[in-house]
């Protein structure tokens, strides 16, 4: 396996992600593999996008990475620390470094408890700055995600504030553990268009402010391109193609970022959309071939048989397919 | 075809919720018209009153909510002065709507076929059972579905499937005018690709208009040829879908949009939201409902409520636009 997806040259990875596997049981002894041997890694104040539909395994990366979930194979190390099948205490622990912003902000806050309570149980529960008094961290914390003024804030409940807002509330929540790295699932895509570019521009002031590094989980190329310093393309739980954020969208090479890009609307190079099967990948454990070969215009014998493997186009840019375009 | 009689007209359309707490004000003085093959977007935010006006026109509004002024005509007949048994026959037949969950719009104990022979055997009392069957078969031809699949329930089918089966069931009595509330906001990028583009085939082909209700500006933009943007109940402007883009020149909160979706294909990225949040709609601001947001507000923007205005193929409420007639170009 190719290391194409290694960090730019800014220093050591801060994550490291080796054949991650997921897999979930189905019945009569099988399995199923929403991710299937993925391998990337995330500098520090690095943004990696995870763009893929939905059922490619995005998700169940971010879920991962934050170990919400365990792997069934591969290692994820964060910092040089394995913490792929840590357990407990541990994977309390890791929360500090590791945190995850889902994507409903109505459904991630408890609509009893104010703001105040909302950040005010992380700082207490994992101090992460000694010295300062809780309330001055809650209001610190407001105010880096531009929730001001600070003090009528705090006495809010969820109820009573919008959809942009609530998802600042849970971004600062995230950030009350200082982390290293943040995990954000699709945290736009239940917003409005109005209030995405605020959200979307606060993502970016942390990565540059703080040095956070967020894997940041969407099936919009768009916002993927604006944030992302690299994209990776997932399907059928695998990478099928990863560069950066610019070189993806200019010059894509696996058929589906292709049909991805020709979907998206508001491209000026459209084309005809190619005649695919909408059908859904093969998630089974030992399938064989490549997962989007179903659903491929270029599809020949070698892809329903073989596995094409994630090959370095050139540096930094890596695509799985026999026959990149 | 008379092409220049509208096949929906909506005057001066007001429509508020009763609430405990007061009338929320959610759809105000709205006027548009939709003319035969005609695809019209209707964009707005949440709360915008765009699906609360696409439940108006089919008349679907539910027990709280009013219509306080203005009419809506279909093929120049006046939706709300219909009996509830000749609006029984009226919709369906001359205006349907595709709703945007396709799980919840489609009736999960009954096969795709009996559901399009449902809508078709109860507006149709001449129609045959083998009449029928034969229509259902062509419909799903039309929409690109195996017709084997009449026999599956929808669970059986993918979202886009399902889909595709709710729009043959919304044009199964050829109406005139097809409303579709975010049809495709649910689906995958590609999946909602090609619906539309079949939306597009099968509006040209069977011929009916469409008035097409999103948040999704360059969606809309590429499906309908014009597009009407609401805030705060109100259409702020109405334009040719061609000119919505930023070397147009548009009401600042469409300008506002324009700048907060970052562009695919642009050499350097940058977005810039809307600051604020919108209105309270029992509470709506003074003059324009937009000046909180507007970083061109001035005092007349507090005070007064902008009319519409021509500017040259668009119509915009701005008051900007009627200074700037005045005054010289910034």
């Amino acid at each position: 396996m190719s290391n194409a997806t290694k960090t730019p040259a800014t220093g050591t990875a801060l994550l490291e992600v080796k054949d991650l596997v997921v897999h979930f049981p189905i019945g009569q002894g099988q399995f199923i593999r929403p991710v299937d041997r993925v391998s990337f890694s995330i500098g520090p104040g690095e943004v990696l996008s995870l763009v893929g539909e939905s059922g490619s395994g995005k998700s169940t990366i971010g879920k991962a990475l934050v170990r919400m979930i365990e792997p069934a194979g591969g290692s994820i190390i964060v910092g040089g620390r394995d913490v792929t099948h840590i357990r407990g205490r541990e994977i309390k622990e890791y929360r500090k470094e590791a945190q995850m912003v889902f994507q409903d902000p109505f459904g991630s806050l408890n609509p009893t408890r104010s703001i105040e309570q909302h950040l005010a149980f992380p700082v207490r529960k994992y101090r992460a700055n000694k010295g300062v008094s809780v309330s001055e961290q809650i209001d610190e914390l407001l105010t880096k995600v531009g929730l001001t003024p600070v003090a009528e804030t705090r006495r809010k409940f969820p109820h009573e504030l919008s959809g942009g807002q609530r998802q600042r509330v849970a971004i600062a929540r995230a950030l009350a553990v200082n982390p290293k790295f943040i995990v954000a699932d699709e945290p736009i895509s239940m917003l409005d268009v109005s209030i995405r570019a605020g959200v979307l521009k606060l993502m970016n002031d942390l990565r540059n402010d703080l040095n956070l590094a967020f894997l940041y989980i969407t099936h919009d190329l768009a916002s993927a391109r604006y944030i992302g310093n690299r994209i990776m393309v997932l399907y059928g739980g695998k990478v099928m193609e990863t560069a950066p954020s610019a070189e993806l969208i200019k010059a894509p090479t696996h058929p589906y970022t292709r049909l991805l890009l020709t979907a998206t609307p508001g491209t000026r190079h459209r084309g005809p959309l190619p005649e695919t099967s909408n059908s859904a990948p093969n998630l089974l454990e030992g399938r064989k071939g490549c997962p989007f070969a179903n659903r491929c215009p270029l599809v020949t014998d070698v892809c329903r048989n073989e596995e094409p493997p994630l090959r370095e186009l050139s540096s930094g840019h890596a695509v799985a397919c026999h026959h990149p375009a | 075809m008379a092409d220049n009689k509208p096949v929906l007209e909506i005057e001066d359309l007001s429509v508020a919720y009763v609430t405990g707490s007061g009338l929320v004000h959610a759809v105000n003085d709205v006027n548009l018209k939709v003319y035969p093959n005609e695809i019209v977007g209707l964009i707005g935010e949440s709360g915008s009153g765009k699906s609360t006006m696409a439940y108006t026109i089919m008349r679907l509004l539910k027990g709280d909510a009013v219509v306080t002024k203005g009419r809506v005509k279909i093929l120049g007949q006046d939706v709300y002065q219909l009996s509830k048994k000749e609006l029984r026959q009226f919709r369906w037949s001359k205006m349907a709507m595709v709703f945007q969950s396709a799980m919840s719009a489609l009736n999960p104990v009954m096969t795709v076929e009996t559901q399009i022979l449902d809508a078709l055997l109860s507006h149709r009392k001449d129609m045959t059972k083998e009449q029928a069957r034969a229509r259902a078969r062509e419909l799903m031809e039309l929409v690109r579905i195996d017709p084997k699949h009449l026999k599956s329930y929808p669970h059986e089918l993918s979202g886009g499937m399902r889909q595709r089966v709710v729009i043959a069931i919304a044009i199964a009595l050829n109406p005139a005018l097809v409303i579709m509330d975010e049809p495709t906001t649910a689906l995958d990028v590609v999946v909602q690709r090609s619906i539309l583009d079949e939306i597009r085939k099968i509006q040209q082909e069977v011929g009916f208009a469409i008035l097409f209700v999103s948040h999704d500006f360059s969606l809309v933009a590429e499906l309908a040829s014009r597009v009407a943007i609401m805030y705060a109940g109100r259409i702020i402007e109405v334009t040719p879908s061609d000119l919505l883009h930023l070397q147009e020149k548009h009401h600042p909160y469409t300008e506002g949009l324009l700048k907060a979706i970052p562009e695919l294909t642009a050499e350097d990225v940058t977005i810039q939201g809307i600051g604020g949040y919108p209105p309270d709609l029992q509470d709506l601001p003074s003059g324009c409902a937009f000046h909180p947001r507007c970083p061109y507000a001035t005092d007349i923007c507090r005070r007064v409520r902008p009319e519409k205005l021509a500017v040259g193929d668009k119509l915009i409420e701005c008051h900007l636009f009627s200074e700037k007639e005045l005054v010289s170009h910034v």
